[in-house]
């Protein structure tokens, strides 16, 4: 009963009664089951240093400090130089 | 304060470096992705298992080049933050729109179903799985299109207007920038190309198994696929480049005149300079040898309208330069003081020529107070360099036409069923391997070597679109990019050696195949 993709194909091929719940079980079993404790473990422990290294270049590289000024006043500084005294934003 | 030299240079080496680099995966993504759709349509139209062989087996170089080109691209969405802060707070609210949406629909679509590619051959059906296939195709095609819309933009800015209050570019139209009639010519120009690419890569490989007598069921037929597919792609290119050179004409006229090395005006109809010797110092091409008419028809698509010269278009850009004086002076006003309606209405009059007077700021600090010499010399920035631009032109239309021929030959070879025994376009087509990618590669300098010195054409000049970061920075983050990126090249090509050595599963004894 291993030879099929979804439910509804172990439960049409199995016909009915006590033969197709355990199809379904059958498939749950293959196909649904829970990932292997220690590839959860290893899965989670990929995850977190990833998240964890990209925090680290986020705030070494990308962060706040990091970024250049880019709002309407730095622009207008950048691409037109200051204006006269009464420049304000 | 104006960019320092080496930081201008800098923050565009480094563009350049990590955009060149990026395109050696992104051409062979294209290609390839529709040739596995090919393959597998084939299979499941015939239930033959050598076409899910082949589909598997190319399928593997695809992933790695994939994965590659991924890791890639995302660096150069960031430079756009660190390197190029002006440039995006001036034009962000149109350029990231497709970026945006090219992440959001085109990439999440591939990325979703690359998986499925991969992991779902034993769970889903036939068709089920060919349609996967086929989506990850229309997907990468898809994040062409957007990308290069983005890219477009910067070539031929439109549905935009500039807002003195905010500083930046603010959108009128999505239809005007999705629309643009230089995105969609670049975009079949561009995936035209990805197609060449992907149909030489496979080409070649197969190539190589021919000469060595190797998985021969496999390398014959996707020869056969690679060369029928090749020749309708590099007709294709050939055709949709010819297009690209329509809107030159149209949208960036100094584009078109430095790669003509056409310093003066050429009367209708103009004639092509297939060869010549550009001298820019003496405004003079040497030793041309020009056929007749061709430029006319390329260029404005008619016999009886002159296309312009160098010259002719710096006079223009002079003129342009000194109407935008007024709109430079009346933005400074209002930033000064947003009330003051003289200033809009002068602003508004003259907006349109507003980036051409920021040429000026190379030179002086208000162009007001610019010199005619000053004037002079920022018109004659709007060349870009002549001689360099003249001959990549030529070295990627030659390639282009190789391509041309090496597909035609090759499927006359094949019609007659004469491509195993013809070792000589064998060898041919193996050595072919890098040619698609340098055409690209050149084919993309024209393109931003030739838009210079903007960054969005006519409106914002590169020298004014560079942060305000340290020089060390950008050569220290350079260095980086160079240093990783050597690292991943020599990773890439030892798994792709890797697994073109390995070969197709199914051409492999019996005991080694998996069950």
């Amino acid at each position: 009963m291993r030879n099929c993709n979804y439910v509804w194909q172990c439960r049409r091929r199995a016909g009915s009664g006590r033969e197709r719940r355990s199809a379904v079980f059958d498939f749950r079993r293959t196909f649904l089951r829970s990932p292997q404790p220690r590839t959860a473990r290893e899965l989670l422990l990929a995850l977190t240093l990833k998240a964890l290294l990209l925090a680290a270049i986020y705030l070494l590289f990308f962060g706040p400090d990091q970024r250049p000024r880019s709002d309407a006043a730095a622009t207008a500084s950048a691409l037109i130089g200051r204006a006269g005294p009464g420049y304000s934003r | 304060m104006n960019a320092s030299p080496a930081l201008l240079d800098l923050s565009r080496l480094q563009f350049a470096v990590t955009a060149m680099y990026h395109f050696l995966f992104v051409p062979l993504t294209l290609g390839l992705s529709v040739l596995i759709a090919i393959m597998e349509s084939v299979y499941v139209m015939t239930a033959r298992p050598i076409w899910r062989d082949m589909t598997q087996f190319w399928g593997i170089l695809f992933g790695i080049n994939f994965a590659m080109g991924v890791a890639t691209g995302i660096t150069m969405e960031f430079q756009f933050g660190t390197n190029w802060a002006y440039y995006s707070h001036y034009v962000g609210d149109i350029f990231g729109v497709p970026l945006a949406i090219e992440g959001l629909m085109a990439f999440f679509l591939e990325a979703t179903f690359i998986g499925l590619f991969f992991f779902g051959w034993h769970r889903l059906s036939r068709l089920q799985h060919l349609i996967v296939t086929w989506l990850v195709a229309i997907g990468s095609n898809l994040s062409a299109l957007w990308i290069l819309i983005a890219n477009a933009w910067m070539q031929n800015p439109t549905g935009a207007h500039f807002n003195p209050d905010t500083m930046r570019m603010e959108l009128d139209s999505i239809g005007a920038v999705i629309f643009n009639p230089v995105a969609q010519a670049k975009f079949v120009h561009t995936v035209s190309a990805g197609y060449v690419t992907g149909a030489v890569f496979v080409l070649a490989i197969s190539a190589w198994y021919l000469l060595k007598g190797r998985h021969l069921e496999v390398a014959k037929r996707s020869a056969t696929v690679a060369i029928s597919f090749g020749l309708a792609a590099a007709l294709s290119v050939v055709v949709l480049g010819d297009e690209s050179g329509y809107m030159l004409t149209a949208h960036q006229k100094m584009k078109i005149a430095a790669i003509e090395s056409m310093w003066h005006t050429e009367p209708a109809p103009a004639s092509f300079t297939l060869f010549g010797i550009p001298d820019s110092a003496a405004h003079a091409t040497y030793a041309q040898v020009k056929i007749p008419w061709l430029l006319g028809l390329i260029a404005t698509r008619s016999i009886d309208e002159p296309v312009q010269g160098i010259d002719e278009l710096v006079a223009d850009a002079r003129r342009r330069i000194v109407d935008g004086i007024p709109a430079y002076g009346a933005l400074r006003e209002l930033r000064r003081n947003p009330a003051d309606a003289a200033a809009r209405a002068t602003l508004a009059a003259h907006v349109g020529d507003l980036g051409y007077a920021l040429l000026l700021r190379k030179y002086v600090d208000d162009p007001a107070q610019a010199t005619p010499a000053e004037i002079t010399r920022a018109s004659w920035d709007t060349v870009p360099p002549v001689g360099s631009m003249f001959w990549s032109f030529r070295l990627m239309v030659g390639l282009g036409f190789f391509f041309i021929g090496l597909f035609a030959v090759g499927f006359y070879l094949a019609a007659r069923r004469k491509l195993l025994a013809s070792r000589r376009f064998l060898r041919v087509a193996l050595w072919t391997l890098p040619l698609p990618w340098i055409a690209a590669e050149i084919g993309w300098f024209v393109a931003e070597h030739g838009r210079q010195p903007w960054a969005i054409d006519g409106v914002l000049p590169t020298f004014l679109a560079v942060s305000s970061v340290p020089t060390a920075n950008v050569a220290l983050s350079l260095a980086g990019f160079v240093i990783f990126y050597s690292v991943l090249a020599v990773i890439d090509v030892i798994l792709l050696k890797k697994y073109v050595r390995i070969g197709p599963a199914g051409d492999a004894p019996a005991a080694d195949r998996p069950a």
